[in-house]
């Protein structure tokens, strides 16, 4: 079996940021940490596991986005993956248009399975893994907890998340795409012996045709900051002052 | 039964096309959800609304709704069961036959599961996890949460058709009168495909996490740091009476405490007397599930996190550090009898 995992790379949720003047970007501050998407670890590790197995005989990491990418797909090789590609894109894309660039990369290339997270922890949209599928005309399953495939037959078993005490059970026909959901795994450490293979590993660089599927956007995109909410008391200070300050708000309302 | 022509309640030529989830007779939370934004909709654009239900026979549902709404039922026994493919095949269907320039769909686990997939099918532009709605010109304004949560994105409906996701809790409101629409039938083919769906598994023996009858939920997040700080929660806890300690999802997949203390759109969803988030930043996800608490009150060290957004008292501060100082005093008012 030949695997694909498409990997994004975001920022710490901590960092800091603002929006562009016009509105059309968000724009981190310089000093900001990009890492692998915490669901895309989880989709990661899948693959390995895979591997592992001998199910899987090649795992490969292919992501969209700008040069710094590279350290994630890095990253990536030092986990274990055998092979990584950058399809280079240096502006904000939508995932319908992240979608068609990975499936026209991976038509062709014979992948009997396609791994992804199950969303971007920065953008939250979920779209990009069955948006891949829908334009390779494969099966897929979203949110997975559960993969199981065997060494010969052509299916994979998919238990997806419904709620925390749900979930539904499919068989795809391969090849078929998963999105996995956080916590099916304990994704694992880079191992020295691949760390040190990764360094010297190339990672080939692809410019983008412009994809033939889908890229339908909005009329119009603008990022703003949210409204401030109910505005509810906001409390600072030394820990013994904001634990009387709080202590005051619940004593009030009755809670303590 | 079986009808081919869809009737038209308003004379508008927009159309919006709801798709439902139905639980036996009744249409999902999330469902009744999905109709009042299209009602809402309609409202700013003078559109009319259609209920596309995908489901293996047809019956009378009663529907939660403002007004007149068109409903159609698109059958198959093999839509017993939930398969993306089934659900793309029913509501390619239900497209052709309403011509609709809006398609919205419960962002549920399953509507976010086939959603994306028949936008690429239809060519439509999709826009995921709708929080609110505006009218600009004559053409929608979509809201939604990104950037983890901390901005929002504006997105202005474009000519052409628009697949649409609804974030859970957005547009829960007061309870609309019911009324039993007419349902009309309209059987479509489907076969066997590439997948095949096995049915639903339920947890079994899912300890009883004690928080859906607990007045006061102190829930950890990420920001906890470390499996040892729990205690400090757990203390924080009991020193309220009916408390329980909750959690956000990270800290359940790092295995610090188990799924049945997961609150948010993937696990449980609870309204307390008092939720005290701590070490959680807030992502939508974790909001569907709480933000309906009567008092939320947050700690954070991030001045930015998007959970002081929704909370009526915030506290910016060392996690740890606060929540000794908070347990000490507490502990001392106790004793001096305040």
């Amino acid at each position: 079996m030949k695997v694909l995992v498409c990997l994004c790379q975001v920022c710490d949720g901590e960092a800091a940021f603002s929006i562009a003047p016009d509105g059309l970007s968000v724009v981190p501050s310089e000093r900001v940490a990009w890492r692998m998407n915490r669901y895309d670890e989880f989709a990661l590790e899948e693959a390995l596991r895979l591997k592992d197995s001998g199910i899987a005989q090649r795992v490969d990491a292919l992501s969209v986005g700008p040069l710094r990418t590279l350290s994630t797909l890095r990253k990536a090789l030092e986990t274990g993956a055998d092979d990584a590609a950058l399809i280079r894109l240096d502006r904000p894309a939508f995932p319908a248009e992240k979608a068609g660039l990975i499936a026209s990369h991976a038509a062709g290339r014979e992948y009997d399975l396609i791994l992804a997270g199950v969303m971007s922890e920065q953008g939250l949209s979920g779209a990009t893994g069955p948006m891949i599928a829908a334009c390779l005309g494969i099966p897929f399953a979203t949110a997975a907890l559960r993969l199981e495939a065997g060494p010969l037959a052509r299916l994979v078993r998919v238990e997806r998340e419904i709620d925390s005490a749900t979930r539904e059970a499919f068989t795809l026909t391969l090849p078929a795409l998963v999105t996995v959901q956080s916590g099916i795994n304990r994704p694992r450490y880079p191992s020295l012996s691949n760390v040190m293979r990764a360094k010297t590993q190339e990672i080939g660089i692809i410019d983008p045709a412009p994809p033939a599927a889908f890229q339908e956007t909005p009329a119009s995109a603008v990022y703003r900051m949210p409204d401030r909410g109910h505005a509810g008391l906001i409390i600072r200070g030394t820990a013994g002052e904001a634990a009387e300050e709080l202590y005051r708000w619940l004593h009030g309302r009755s809670l303590l | 039964m079986a009808s081919r022509k869809v009737p038209v309640v308003s004379d508008s030529d927009k159309k919006i096309l709801v798709c439902g989830e139905t639980a036996g007779r009744t249409l999902d939370s999330m469902t009744i959800e999905a109709v009042a934004c299209a009602e809402r909709a309609a409202e700013m654009t003078g559109a009319s609304v259609t209920l596309a239900l995908p489901c293996a026979d047809v019956h009378e549902f009663d529907i939660m709704s403002g007004g007149g709404i068109n409903v159609i039922a698109l059958t198959n026994p093999l839509l017993k069961l939930y398969s993306a493919a089934g659900y793309i095949a029913a509501m390619e269907r239900a497209v052709r036959e309403t011509s609709p320039e809006l398609v919205l769909i419960p962002g549920t686990s399953r509507g976010n599961d086939f959603a994306p997939a028949l936008a690429v099918r239809l060519g439509a532009v999709f826009v995921p996890g709708v929080a609110s709605l505006k009218e600009d010109g004559g053409s929608l304004v979509f809201t939604r949460s990104c950037w983890h949560g901390k901005a929002e994105m504006e997105l202005k409906q474009a000519p052409g058709l628009t697949v649409a996701t609804i974030q859970p809790g957005s547009f829960a409101g007061p309870a609309h009168r019911r009324v039993r629409a007419m349902v009309h039938e309209i059987k479509i083919d489907l076969a066997i495909g590439d997948t095949v769906p096995e049915g639903e598994i339920r947890a079994v023996g899912e300890a009883d996490s004690g928080l859906r009858n607990a007045e006061v939920i102190v829930s950890a997040g990420r920001g906890i740091g470390r499996v040892e700080n729990l205690a400090l929660l757990e203390e924080t806890a009991s020193l309220f009476a009916r408390s329980a300690v909750g959690a956000s999802r990270p800290v359940c997949d790092y295995g610090w405490l188990p799924y049945g203390r997961q609150i948010g759109q993937t696990g449980k969803q609870v309204s307390p007397k008092l939720y005290m988030a701590c070490g959680i930043s807030g992502s939508p996800q974790h909001i569907a599930g709480m933000k309906s608490s009567a008092n939320i009150v947050a700690v954070n060290i991030d001045p930015e996190a998007p959970i002081f957004r929704y909370a009526h008292a915030g506290v910016v501060a060392d996690l740890t550090e606060f929540l000794r100082a908070f347990i000490d005093l507490v502990r001392e008012k106790k004793k001096t009898g305040r």
